[in-house]
């Protein structure tokens, strides 16, 4: 059976991209693309907050699962969204260039003939004149000419047509361009960035190796090579909060003052949360902080087996902190499980109520047994794993107090408060580019926006009488004032000539 | 006195002047013998309310020392006031007394909510937002928002003017009026918030070394961006044009207000210094 609407592959093609390329579709893969990118906000992603994905796959397994198979934690790099955005860079490229060569044709060709019926023109109005209508219009053609318009002047037919304000079409061009240009240096840049996070403590310098991370991804196109040879010192850190009632607690400045080793020189510096530090490519931007304790632990022998700072993990806004303390000895190992607060005050449970260290006090709960670090099975430096331990006792000490473990275990010494520092390591080369063809799109856009596209035109339609007439693009206002400047014309050319 | 205790004062002012102007435009829309003098008096008391709340935001940067943009109280005061501004501006040119209610009543809202739920006293600010950027990022947000909340009152009015057999209709501009005067202010928020956006990527890549970073702030003012794309394109879209065009608008304009309140009360991101 055939029907008279069967297509041949060639005119569906054709069907498909007219309908792609069609406004309303844009309409549609615009709206589109506010519905897919909801979720993306809504639920928690992958990459700005992995914790919480975990977390939220742990309390509903079946749907997290579910979801996380279908890309809703990964929403921004998930195939739906990439096919909604992809469609419309599709679309607006079918879209503008198409339109591009016709403008440019546009601007090579006169500006059309008269209407023949100026009643159907945004404004129009009938002027008497007793002047030769050929004079007339050659001076009025003269004088817009000077004015900047596009003139065409006919004395066949008796009229004179003039435009002005193709940048605006112009301005719309450039706009629909310089997002092609941004999504495509978006999508570029991607595959020639990294980013990683460094944990250093106060007193420690890291270098920018990998093993040194503890998070680093790269893009598709570099890779470990790429990263610059940069050792940073931390020599000091400096957090201030704010002390009065009001937003009592609230940050108020942090600084980390350093010494930087790299190819390019040695110096000294200083990041602070919107100063970053740019070495060799690389950006170093200060993104936490939090206490590492430093202690000193005997065993039963009193001879030091473990003295260091440790990194304490915050968890709250006032500072709490947690952690781990492992001195693995085969069956013989000592682990604590480690709380900090800064400012410590006891009305039932412990708690810290001021993130700054007014009155610390380190929690201790021992543990005794085979540490299991020997296995080889990775286990976080933030927890220990009791289920194999046997539990020695708790302990709590401030600063410079010993606590002498039960049954001559040995002891661990709380010898300073010392702090760590979090810095973002990034190179991201795309977003220069996309920053220039941001620039770029909001010129475009606010010219395309606010050159007022419109036609005038001065005809003769009868002895004596002439129409003069204009048309605007998008309803914009201020066509009054072209008709008003055109009149001013016409009795300027006709006092000349008198 | 100090400076402070003169914006709340002021503000309160404010407040007064603008309950007194709305209920006047209401009693103008209803119907009374006197349209146009009661148009003047209720646009008088706008202006006043404008004036009160110039002083009343101005008097809260010096209290604070800085810029007063660091936590939704001082978000509501300072975008009611861009309202206003654009609101005045327009209404020099235009007859906009006959959709002014439409105007007045949320913003006395605004400011309403501002001194009851959002109150917080002076503070200073996060080390996060202590940069140049503050001013130009958040300023550009505050006054797009000027325009789209404009845009957002002439939309429901262009709606309601459209209805058939409606009584409120007949004393509502024209709808093809309304229409005209909700794509300008929204085109021109458009633009701002535009720069306010690009802006904001530029702070981010001083501040947390990524232009873009997904963060539920930005997800949202992008999604603010397209949904106002969207407008634009629709009312150059035959079918689309009129209600439909309206109704895009309305929805960008609830992105934007989730954008104010919803991401600071629901999410917790890079932004999240709402003060609430
Ligand atoms: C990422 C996708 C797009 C974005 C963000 C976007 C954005 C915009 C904006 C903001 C405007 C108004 C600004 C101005 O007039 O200069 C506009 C106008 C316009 N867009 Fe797009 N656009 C997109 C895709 C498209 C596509 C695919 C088409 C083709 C169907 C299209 C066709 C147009 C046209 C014809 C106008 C002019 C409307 C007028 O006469 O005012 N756009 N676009």
């Amino acid at each position: 059976m055939s029907t008279t609407f069967e297509l041949t592959p060639r005119e569906f093609a054709r069907f498909i991209w007219r309908q792609l390329t069609s406004m309303r579709t844009a309409l549609l893969l615009l709206l589109l693309l506010v519905i897919v990118s909801i979720p993306g906000s809504v639920l928690p992603q992958q990459n700005t907050d992995p914790f919480s994905v975990r977390q939220w796959i742990e309390d509903s397994p079946t749907i997290g699962n579910i979801l996380l198979k279908l890309g809703f934690f990964n929403v921004f790099s998930s195939i739906w969204f990439s096919a909604v955005y992809l469609l419309l860079l599709i679309s607006l490229v079918g879209c503008i260039l198409p339109r591009s060569i016709k403008h440019y044709q546009a601007l090579r060709t006169q500006p059309p003939v008269a209407p023949a019926n100026f009643e159907r023109l945004n404004i129009y109005e009938n002027l008497e004149s007793k002047i030769d209508a050929d004079l007339l219009l050659t001076e009025v053609a003269q004088k817009l000419k000077q004015r900047n318009w596009r003139v065409r002047l006919d004395l066949d037919q008796k009229f004179v047509a003039a435009e002005k304000g193709y940048f605006r079409e112009i301005g719309n061009l450039i706009f629909h361009l310089a997002v092609v240009g941004i999504i495509l240096a978006v999508g570029i840049g991607v595959l020639f960035s990294y980013r990683g996070q460094m944990l250093v403590r106060e007193g420690t310098a890291v270098a920018s190796v990998s093993t040194q991370f503890s998070s680093l991804s790269f893009g598709t196109a570099v890779s470990e090579d790429d990263l610059p040879a940069v050792t940073i010192g931390l020599n000091k850190f400096t957090a201030e909060f704010e002390r009065g009632l009001i937003q009592r607690g609230a940050a108020r400045e942090f600084r980390a003052d350093v010494s930087v080793v790299s190819a390019s020189g040695n110096q000294d510096a200083v990041i602070e949360v919107n100063k970053p530090l740019k070495v060799d490519g690389s950006t170093w931007y200060l993104v936490g902080h939090g206490y590492a304790p430093r202690v000193e632990v005997r065993n039963a022998a009193n001879e030091v087996v473990f003295a260091d700072s440790v990194i304490l993990l915050p968890r709250d806004g006032s500072f709490s902190s947690e952690g781990a303390i492992k001195i693995p000895n085969g069956e013989n190992g000592i682990g604590f499980i480690t709380a900090f607060l800064p400012t410590a005050e006891f009305s039932g449970e412990p708690i810290s109520i001021f993130p700054s260290p007014d009155n610390p006090l380190l929690l201790l709960s021992a543990w005794q047994g085979d540490l299991g670090l020997d296995a080889g099975v990775p286990q976080s430096v933030f927890t220990l794993d009791v289920s194999t331990l046997e539990r020695v006792g708790v302990g709590s000490i401030a600063p410079g107090e010993t606590w002498e473990l039960p049954d001559g275990l040995g002891s661990i010494k709380f010898v300073a408060v010392e702090r760590f520092v979090t810095f973002d390591v990034a190179r991201s080369p795309g977003g220069i580019y996309a920053l220039g063809f941001s620039i770029l799109a909001l010129f475009g856009l606010v010219t395309g926006l606010y050159v007022r596209s419109r036609r005038i035109w001065i005809k003769q339609s009868a002895v004596n009488t002439f129409q003069i007439g204009a048309l605007s693009r998008n309803d914009q206002p201020g066509l009054d004032n072209d008709m008003k400047m055109l009149k001013a014309l016409c009795s300027a050319v006709e006092g000349k000539l008198k | 006195m100090n400076a402070a205790v003169i914006s709340n004062w002021t503000l309160l002012s404010a407040t007064i002047a603008l309950t007194l102007s709305t209920f006047i435009a209401v009693i103008k829309l209803t119907g009374s013998s006197h349209p146009d003098r009661f148009a003047k008096i209720s646009l008088s008391l706008t202006g006043l309310a404008t004036a009160f709340l110039v002083v009343a935001v101005f008097a809260r940067g010096i209290a604070a020392g800085r810029a007063p943009w660091g936590n939704m109280y001082e978000y509501a005061i300072t975008g009611t006031l861009a309202v206003l501004v654009v609101y005045l501006i327009l209404a020099i040119k235009n007859d906009l007394s006959g959709i002014a209610v439409f105007v007045l009543m949320p913003l006395l809202l605004s400011l309403g909510l501002a001194q009851t739920v959002l109150y917080i006293p002076v503070a200073d600010l996060v080390p996060a937002l202590e940069s140049g950027w503050l001013v130009i990022h958040v300023s550009a947000a505050i006054i797009a928002g000027g325009g789209f909340s404009l845009g957002f009152a002439f939309a429901v009015g262009q709606l309601l003017a459209s209805r058939k057999n409606s009584k409120l209709a007949t004393r509502l501009p024209s709808s093809e009026q309304l229409e005209l005067l909700s794509y300008r202010v929204t085109a021109w928020g458009f633009a701002v918030w535009t720069f306010s956006v690009l802006a904001g990527a530029i702070w981010a890549e001083n501040a947390w070394g990524r232009f873009w970073g997904w963060d539920p702030k930005e997800t949202w003012a992008l999604i603010t961006w397209i949904a106002y794309a969207a407008y634009l394109h629709a009312r150059v879209t035959v079918g689309w044009r009129g209600g439909k065009a309206a109704a895009i608008a309305i929805v960008g304009y609830t992105s934007y207000l989730f954008n104010f309140f919803g991401v600071n009360i629901f999410f917790d991101g890079l932004h999240s210094y709402g003060g609430l």
